[in-house]
Formats: structure tokens, sequence, C-alpha cells
């Protein structure tokens, strides 16, 4: 009773783990905060001294209201579906906790918080919801080992009260039958079950195959955006979110490259005019594959700014980060990357995920460096990104040029090529400045923005973010300077990557987040060279990616050594690992049992020749083994048999010699029972076997004479203190033949 | 012995969603996915290995009472025994499998299951499922059926074992009213009295020489002093009042002139039995010897004796009779014409005097109401609970 008392509070524990376990993994510290106090406040006013609890007729209004109210929250983050869900089913619980509760409230309580650590799941695989859901996993084991006896201990009471007769009160309500030390019984059993269900759980995780059928299902891309992407879409209108989730940890080592660190992911040069920004995929790129352990060489040889940085990767991405341009790149194990010249980036196309890899970059590559890099100039030609805004608002070509003419600099690209790039390099500076100025404002939360005119003509967003809104985030600022460079011929292209400013003095590596992702403009300065300008107010900048060295980060830095561990030993778990890991644990058996295979060898051989027995010793050395296995069945079956046989006849007490000689005789009356037993007509063993007998005789049972005189000869040898001749040992065992036709066995 | 694993309504739900999950860890290759789904296999698993193996050492035996009676519970109990030597047992639920047939349990009483929610290895404990007769008449148990769907409750394991077993329900018994019984109460030689044998009654007998073990209160000391010898007082035995109940069930009950039909000729026919058993209890209780005759049942009829085993007898008697039998043939009872006893004949309808002596008791089940205050216990024509009135209206 008392392990039943106990149920109420763990199962309302695991709602509550449920509810953190959603909030954890959505990172809505809102809905934490509100869905906690409440659950917490639940128990309280459910379970606390005055009891009370929420109207069957009012949970159903705020049942319903709640639903309504998904549909709402749906049209308008129709994206975002799993924070939906996650904000319906807390609702849906908290309602239900306020409720009061049957064993069915209880086992959908208990439903709904398993739903809520499988949108968990869905939406995140960082350490601190792993943890939740183990904890999640052990307590919920044990809490639902307890709701089937509490269940059907509420359903019996139930069911007792039910049945009697209005007024009667004779018969006493339903007391659990409890035997000795259940507590510790119940204890010992969730420990078993837990150590085995992970345990199994963990060589089904290790074994089953990975990468096949990944992406069949696809879901709308969420309205709510954080972390690197390699294009750049400004008509979405979407709201950039503070994630702090790591993505990955650089440790620089070289040339001293002073913050912020920024590591280029994308170069993007294609524009459609309608707010979108890509890679041209169409010239040709290289690829190439690593040789471990030394560095691969993209061609040049590392210069005097050789910058080496050991890049490790806490989420998966194709994407190979560095620093400016890079010129050597090493992994652990052989991989393929693509290199693209034209824009100096490195893509990987393994297929498994990339974990760890070490590149050396230029930061101020030499000329001669980049001509072995890139090859011809064409490839780096500006000109085809000019082409591209012709057909943009002539407002923004107008700005742009008065803008340089105001700081004297040549708006028509000045004849001699050196001019040219110089002329490049102060315009870009110029249109940055402007950027920068504080007439645009910094805004991650573009959702209210209208993409489309009153008369549902699309606008352009970059004419948009430099004329109307004048607000918007890095994209947009890079986009707008990249537009404005272009219009008036200077080559600009866009450049998405991170900023590192966070850096973790202990382990000596820069933390970078996914907040950290940045956008800024690469401006063509030679034929070769492209230099880097970036819009983005730099205090804003600094704010935004700067790290905070107080002393929480200290401690958010050593959870985020363990998240990098957890990420790489669990989540970046994937084909590659997996058939690395099943091929050295098959190598270590394979070796075993070589190695026993050759000690059986060496054995044979040490015998064959202390008897002389020649190359056909090992034959009869065979047929020995093979006597002593059919002989070792044999007696095993037998002393099994009879051991079933002392359980059936109840032989424990009779004497040596006559249970020995029971043994024998009475083995018909074993192949009886089990005949019986499988037609399903079981002896009860408390039952003789002639009172049984008459039972099926009264039943009308096929073979129940046969049974009778079955029983008879076994009455005779057992209890009639008397040796079964051969013949009625025959004689039975024809009659077990004759009841197996007759039940038709 | 036969064990089985079912799927039911949660395993298929689980399943459902073992299958989304796993829809999901592969569509989207989150490892935190495939180890939940790894988990839920595992449970799945181990769910039917612990609930298979703690059911294979479990031995149940079915102890059920000699009798039980209509509108009082009858309690079913079922000694369980944990055989292994380290597994436990944790809820399990046993229940009677339906028997078909004219003499199954299901057509007397509603469905009960006894719950035993741990048992240690190695150790007994006792069920109990509490059944509540609505009908008299041989209840025959053939199969119980262990079941557990601990521990997730995704798979249920049974076991079902034949245990034949056969027990009675006596007639639901009415409190009769008083005046009937100081009616029914003989006079004369089937009175009370004291009857010309030696006894322990109040009145004289005669003289005897003394035994060893006699009372010294027995010893007549004026007779011992006139005769020098110990010499006992003898009374005479006192004689219960004597009455022998006689049942008409010798009119086939489609043949009983009764308005409502078969169905409510029936009901006066169970009426009758019940007013036999009734009449039968109260005398007995009020110290009378009482005897029991069914004509028309092919019952053999039972002396007057009082005692409890007898009062079982003719109770049991009653709870046999099977009204849906051929009536057979019965001519006068030899046992009933010279009696010494006053004769009750309880008809089901309308009084027929051919049956019984002269001066016997004729009482119809028709007047039931009259005769009887109350029902002992609870009436299940009256009152049915909730789950019983749902089946009897199905």
């Amino acid at each position: 009773m008392k392990l039943l008392r106990s149920f109420p509070i763990l199962a309302f524990a695991v709602v509550l783990l449920g509810i953190v376990g959603v909030s954890v993994a959505t990172r809505s510290l809102g809905l934490l905060l509100v869905g906690g106090v409440l659950a917490a406040l639940s128990w309280y006013v459910t379970e606390g001294p005055r009891g009370r609890s929420l109207p069957n007729w009012t949970a159903t209004i705020l049942i319903v209201a709640v639903c309504l109210n998904v549909v709402v929250d749906l049209a308008q983050h129709y994206a975002d579906v799993m924070g939906v869900l996650a904000r319906f089913v807390v609702w849906l619980t908290l309602i239900k906790l306020y409720q009061q509760k049957s064993p069915r409230d209880y086992a959908q309580l208990l439903g709904l918080s398993l739903l809520m650590m499988m949108i968990g799941c869905l939406e995140s695989n960082g350490l601190l919801f792993a943890a939740t859901l183990l904890l999640y996993a052990v307590l919920g084991l044990y809490v639902l080992l307890l709701y089937q006896l509490y269940a059907a201990f509420e359903h019996g009471r139930a069911a007792r009260l039910g049945a009697l007769p209005a007024g009667y009160r004779l018969v006493p309500s339903l007391q659990p039958i409890v035997g000795r030390r259940s507590g510790l019984h119940l204890r010992v059993l969730v420990v078993a079950v837990a150590g085995a269900g992970l345990l199994a759980s963990g060589v089904f995780f290790v074994l089953f195959p990975r990468e096949v059928g990944a992406g069949v299902i696809r879901f709308n891309a969420r309205q709510n955006r954080a972390g690197y992407t390699d294009d750049v879409n400004l008509t979405s209108g979407t709201r950039l979110t503070d994630s702090r989730r790591v993505v990955l940890n650089v440790r620089v080592s070289g040339e001293t490259v002073s913050p912020p660190l920024r590591l280029r992911g994308a170069a993007l040069d294609r524009y459609d005019g309608r707010g979108r920004w890509h890679r041209s995929t169409l010239h040709r790129r290289r690829t190439f594959e690593t040789s471990p352990p030394g560095m691969t060489s993209l061609g040049p040889a590392p210069g005097p700014s050789a910058v080496t940085q050991e890049v490790e990767l806490l989420m998966p991405s194709t994407t190979v980060f560095g620093l400016g341009v890079p010129v050597a790149i090493g992994t652990k194990h052989p991989r393929r990357f693509r290199f693209d010249p034209r824009h100096q980036t490195i893509e990987d196309i393994h297929g498994s995920r990339l974990q760890r890899y070490t590149i050396v970059s230029e930061t101020d590559p030499s000329d001669s460096a980049l001509r072995t890099l890139i090859g011809s100039p064409r490839q780096t030609s500006g000109a085809a990104v000019i082409r591209q805004f012709a057909n943009l608002d002539p407002r923004v070509a107008h700005l742009a040029r008065g803008l340089l003419e105001a700081a004297r600099v040549d708006v028509r690209p000045p004849e001699s090529i050196a001019q040219r790039w110089a002329r490049n390099a102060a315009g870009a500076r110029v249109l940055e400045r402007y950027l920068r100025s504080g007439r645009f404002d910094y805004d991650t939360d573009l959702r209210d923005v209208q993409l489309a005119g009153a008369d549902g003509t699309p606008k352009d967003p970059i004419v948009q973010f430099l004329f109307e809104t004048k607000r918007g985030h890095c994209e947009y600022f890079a986009s707008a300077l990249a537009a404005m460079c272009n219009v008036v011929g200077i080559p600009a292209r866009l450049v998405t990557g991170y900023v590192a400013l966070e850096y973790d003095e202990r382990a000596g590596v820069y933390i970078v987040r996914e907040s950290n992702a940045h956008a800024w403009v690469e401006v063509q300065t030679s034929p070769y060279r492209w230099a880097t300008y970036d819009p983005t107010p730099p205090a804003t900048l600094r704010e935004l990616h700067g790290g905070r060295h107080t002393r929480a980060d200290r401690w958010r830095w050593l959870f985020d050594r363990f998240e990098a561990k957890w990420s790489n030993n669990f989540v970046a778990f994937d084909r590659q690992v997996q058939e690395r890991l099943i091929r050295s644990l098959d190598a270590g058996w394979s070796a075993r049992a070589k190695e026993a295979v050759y000690a059986i060898r060496e054995w044979a051989a040490r015998i064959n020749r202390a008897f002389y027995m020649g190359p056909a010793g090992y034959i009869w050395m065979g047929i020995v083994a093979l006597a002593v296995a059919i002989a070792a069945v044999a007696v095993w079956t037998r002393m099994r048999r009879a051991a079933q046989l002392r359980a059936a006849v109840r032989l424990e007490h009779a004497g040596g010699s006559a249970q020995h000689r029971m043994v024998r005789q009475l083995g018909f009356y074993l192949d009886m029972l089990r005949l019986l037993q499988r037609s399903g007509q079981g002896k009860p063993s408390w039952q003789p076997p002639l009172l049984f007998a008459r039972t099926l005789a009264r039943r009308q049972a096929p073979g129940a004479s046969l049974v009778r005189q079955i029983a008879e000869l076994f009455y005779a040898a057992r209890y009639g203190g008397r040796r079964l001749t051969r013949e009625e040992i025959i004689r039975a065992e024809g009659l077990v033949r004759d009841l197996a036709g007759a039940l038709g066995k | 012995m036969t064990r089985r694993y079912h799927l039911h309504l949660p395993g298929l739900l689980y399943a459902g969603l073992t299958i989304l999950v796993g829809i999901a860890a592969v569509n989207r290759q989150n490892n935190l996915l495939f180890w939940i789904l790894g988990v839920m296999l595992c449970a799945l698993l181990i769910s039917g290995l612990v609930s298979g193996i703690m059911m294979q050492g479990l031995r149940v035996r079915r102890l059920v009472a000699g009798h039980g009676l209509v509108g009082e519970p009858l309690a079913v109990r079922y000694s369980v025994t944990n055989r292994t030597r380290f597994m436990p047992a944790f809820g399990v639920h046993i229940e009677e499998l339906p028997v078909k047939g004219p003499v199954g349990w299901p057509r007397l009483m509603a469905p009960a299951r006894a719950w035993v929610m741990h048992l240690g290895p190695r150790e007994t404990v006792h069920g109990e499922a509490i059944f509540w007769p609505r009908r008299r008449g041989e209840v025959r148990f053939n199969q119980l059926r262990i079941w557990t769907t601990f521990p997730f409750g995704i798979i249920k394991k049974s076991i079902t074992i034949a245990q034949p077993q056969h027990t009675l329900i006596y007639p639901l018994l009415y409190e009769l009213r008083r005046n009937l019984l100081r009616a029914i109460e003989p006079q004369g030689l089937a009175g009370s009295r004291m009857s010309p044998r030696p006894g322990t009654g109040d009145d004289y007998y005669g003289m005897r020489e003394f035994r060893p073990g006699d009372s010294m209160r027995h010893i007549a000391w004026k007779r011992t002093a006139c005769l020098d010898e110990l010499v006992c007082l003898e009374r005479t035995r006192p004689t219960p009042p004597r009455v022998r109940v006689v049942v008409n069930l010798a009119t086939p009950t489609a043949q009983l002139p009764v308005q409502g039909g078969v169905e409510e000729a029936r009901r006066l026919e169970e009426l009758a039995i019940s007013l036999a058993a009734s009449v039968i209890h109260a005398a007995d209780r009020e110290g009378f010897e009482v005897g029991l005759s069914l004509p028309g049942t092919g019952r053999p009829t039972l002396l007057i004796r009082r005692s409890h085993w007898h009062t079982a007898k003719m109770m049991s008697a009653l709870a046999a009779v099977e009204l849906d039998a051929p009536r057979r043939e019965t001519g006068p009872s030899p046992a009933s014409q010279g009696e010494r006893a006053s004769q009750i004949v309880i008809h089901p309808d309308r009084v027929d005097t051919s049956i019984g002596r002269d001066d016997a008791w004729h009482l119809s089940a028709r007047q039931m109401s009259s005769l009887a205050v109350r029902p002992i216990g609870w009436d299940p024509n009256e009152s049915l609970p909730e789950p019983l009135a749902a089946e009897s209206a199905a």
C-alpha cells in the first residue's frame, strides 16, 4: 500500500520533468517558467490541505480554448510546428494537472509527458536535454511500473464497489494483496530492467543502420532562424533567435590574429533581384582527398601570414570554416573535399559527418600564392556579379553615386587597372561608412516587414532596407553594401560564416555559437584578391558576438566542454563511426577466435604425438569428441527428464533405491502428463490421477479410459510398492501412444 | 496449461508510437531518437521476457466454498504460489473463463476478478474474487486464467489452467412473517412433545440402575435409599415439531395456466423454490425437524431430520432443481402419506389439493408478498447492481 501511495507524487514528478524537458529542448524560458510554476502550484492546489480540483466543465472549456489557441498559434507560426505543438501539449498537461485524477487521467498525463519528451527529441539533442531525458527515462520506468499496479488496484476497487448492491456494506473494499518486501523487489526489478534496457538499447543504437532513408519527409523551415546558412534569403521576414548553442570550437596557432575571427563559410555572388543570394556553381571546382596523418596542400606553400586552425565541429556541417584563404587541410581519416577556387571555400563531400579538421589559411596571401591557388584571373572576375544589378532600382545607384561623389571617389571606373582596384577599395570604404553611420538600425525581428506593396507587387528587400524600413540584421547591411558597390561597378560579393569573439582561456579555444553567424562583404581589390568590408556597426557586432567574461561564463564553458564530448561521441555517431566501431570489435573477436582455434589445434597435435597415432589420429579424436558430445547431450536429456519426473511424481521423500526404480519405470506417466498438457486438458497438480481420469470420463473427453489404465499402472508402481514388469511397462507405453492418437497429437 | 501472449490496445498504441519514432529517427538521423527507438523496442522485448519469466513460476489453486446463496456474495479464493527462486510477480490478475452450457457460471453470476499486487519468490498468497450470484443452481468452473500486463502494460501474458470444480448456489431466502411460522407449527403428534423414550426432557420416564458416568444429579436418592443401590432417574426425550415441505413442480412450466406466458410461469416456479427454501430456513431456525419432497423433479424424498448437514442437503436439493429438465410423473410419496408431521405444499401458481395430504397447508408463490417481509440479503430481481443490470438488459 505504501508503494501505491507514492505513485501520485512520482507521477507528478515525471510530468514536471516532461515540462522541463520540452522547455529545455525548445529553449523556451517562458514556457519553463510559466509551465513549471503552474505545474508546481497544481500539486498544492489539488493535493494540498484543501485539495480542490478543477470541475470537469471548466476543464472542458479550457481544453477547447487551448485547441482554438493552437489553431491561431499555428496560423501565426506555421513553420514552427514543433514549438506550437510543445506549447499546446504543455497547456493540456497543465489543465489535466488541475483536474481530479483517476487512473485514466494519470495515464493521459504520463502519455502527455512522453509526448513532450518526444517533441523534445525532435527539437534538440543537446546534453542538457539528454540528461533530462535520461532522468525521465529512469524515473518514468519506475512510475510506469507503479502505474500498472495503481491502475489495476483502482480498477479492481471500482469494479468491486460497482458490483455492490445499493446499501450493501458487508463486503470490505479491495485491499492489495502484497507479499513480503514488495518495495525492495520492485526497486530491484526496476534497476534490473533499466540496466538491461540501457544495455540492449545501447547495442541497438550502435548496430542500427545509419543514413538509410534520411530526409524522406521534409518539414517547412522554421520561421525562427539561428546559425549559419550557405544562402541568404531576405524575403522570408525572419526573426533571428539568439541561440547559444555551440557550433564549433577553434584553436588558432601560428600568426597572431586579433579578434574578431572571421570564419568564412560561403561566398555568395549570385543575386536573383528578389532578395536571394546564392553561390555560383557553374565554374570549375576541384575535388581532392586528404591523406592523413599529414596536411594536404591546395597548391601554394604556407606563407608568413599562415594561420593554423584546429576546428572541432559540434553540429553537422558540410562547410569547412576557416580564416582567410585556405592553403592546406588535414583530417584524422581520409576524406573527400571540393575546393572552389573562385570563392576560396572548401566543402566536405565525403558523405559522413565531418567532426574535426585542421586547416591552414593565409590571412594576407601573396599574389603568387593566390595565382597558384586560383589559376586563371577569369576565375575571380567580378564582371558577372556587377551585371546582376543592372536592373536594380535606380535610386540605389543614385544614392551610391551621390555618396562616392561626396567623398570624391571616382564614380566611373578608371581606365587604369591599378587605379580601378584602389578606387574599388576606397569606394567600398565610403559606402561601408555610410551604412555604419547610424542611419540604419540593427534589428533581428523583421516579421512585421511587408514584402509587397499595396498593389501586391513584390519589393526588393535591399531597396526597402535602404529607403523605407532602414532596419535589418547583418544580411541586410551586407546585401545593401554589396548592391551599392555593384551598381557603381565595384565587384562585391556576400560572405556568410561566423564571427568568433568568445575566447575560453582555460581551454585555449574560441567558442563559436549559432548566434555568432554573420554576413559581410568582400570587394575585389586586385585580380585575385577580395578584401573584407563589414557594414554592420562595429559596436553592434561586439555587443552581439562578444564573449561575456563573467563568472557564469566559466561554468558555461565547462558545460560546453561536456556538451562537446557529448556531441562528438553521441550526436556525431554516424555510419562511418559505426563501421569503424564494428570493425574494431569484429577484429578483436576474430583475433580471439583464431587464438582459440590455434590452441585447440596445438592441443590435438600434442595428444596425437603422445599416442603415436599418426594422421588417422585426428579422425579418431574427432570420433571420440563426437561420441562424448552425443553422450553429454544424452546424459543431460536423461537427467532433465528424471528431474521433471521427480517433480511431477513428488519423489523427494522416496528412498534412494525406490526413487531410482520409479524414475526408471514411470517415464510413461510423465509422457501422459505432457500429452494432456499439450492438448489443453492438463491435470491439475492437486488432483490425484484416478480422480482426474474420472473427471475426464465425466466430461466425456477422448482417451479418458486410457488415462485411467495408465493411472492404475502408475498407482501400482508409485504407491503399491510393486516393481512393474517389462511387459507392463511396454503396455503402459502402448497406452500412451494410443492416448496420443486419441488426442490427435 | 496454455501460455499465450496477447497484444491489446495499449500494446498496439505503443507499437504505433514506436513506428512513428522509428520513422522520425530514420528521417532525421537523430541519434537521440535512435536511442529512444532502441529503448522502446527493448521495452517491448523486456516486457515480454519479464512477464514470461514471472508467469512461468506461478501456480494457482481455486478454493471455492461448498455453496453460495443468491443475494449474498460468493467469495472464490485463489491460492497463488510463486515457485521461482528469484523473480517476484507483480500485478497478477486471476479470472474464470466462461463455461458454455446450462451449468456454466456465467449463467448465474457476473464475472469477477482476483488481483494479487505482489508475490515474492517462493511465497504463497490468497487472492479473492467476489461473485454476486443472481440465480440458484449448480455453478461449474472449468478453466481459470491468470494474466498480467506487468511491467509496461504493452503485452498481456496469460496462462490458462484447467481446474474443473463446482459449487451450488442456494435459492434466494426471504424473511417470513411470524404468523406464518406460528400457523405452520404443527400440533398434536406432529407438534412439539415429549416422546416416550429416554432423553433429556423434563417429564419423568422411568428408573434404571446407575451406570458409571451418570451425573450425580440424576440419582434418585429416595429410591436408592430404599433399594440400597444407586438408581438413576430417566426423563423423556423432547421431540421438536415435524414439518414436511413439498414443492409442487409436477406440472411442466409450459403447462402452467399463467397469464404472463412461460417467463412468468418460470418466475413463479423460482419463487416457489425460494419460498420453500425460506420455509426450511425459518423452520430450521425455530428448531423444527424438516423434510423435503420435490414431486416432478425425480429427486428422492428427503426424510424429516434436524441437523445442519440435513438442512444443507435440502438446500442443495432445491438449488439443483433443473426446471428445464423434463418433469417426471410422481405418485403419492409413501414417506409423506403416513408420516407424523404437518405438511406444507408450495405451488408455483394455483393450489392443487391433489398433491399432499388432506390436512396439508397449501401455499402459492403468488402469495409471496403477503408471506414474506423482505429478502435476506440482496434481491437480484429488484435492484440489480450496475454491471449486472447492464448484462441482464443485454
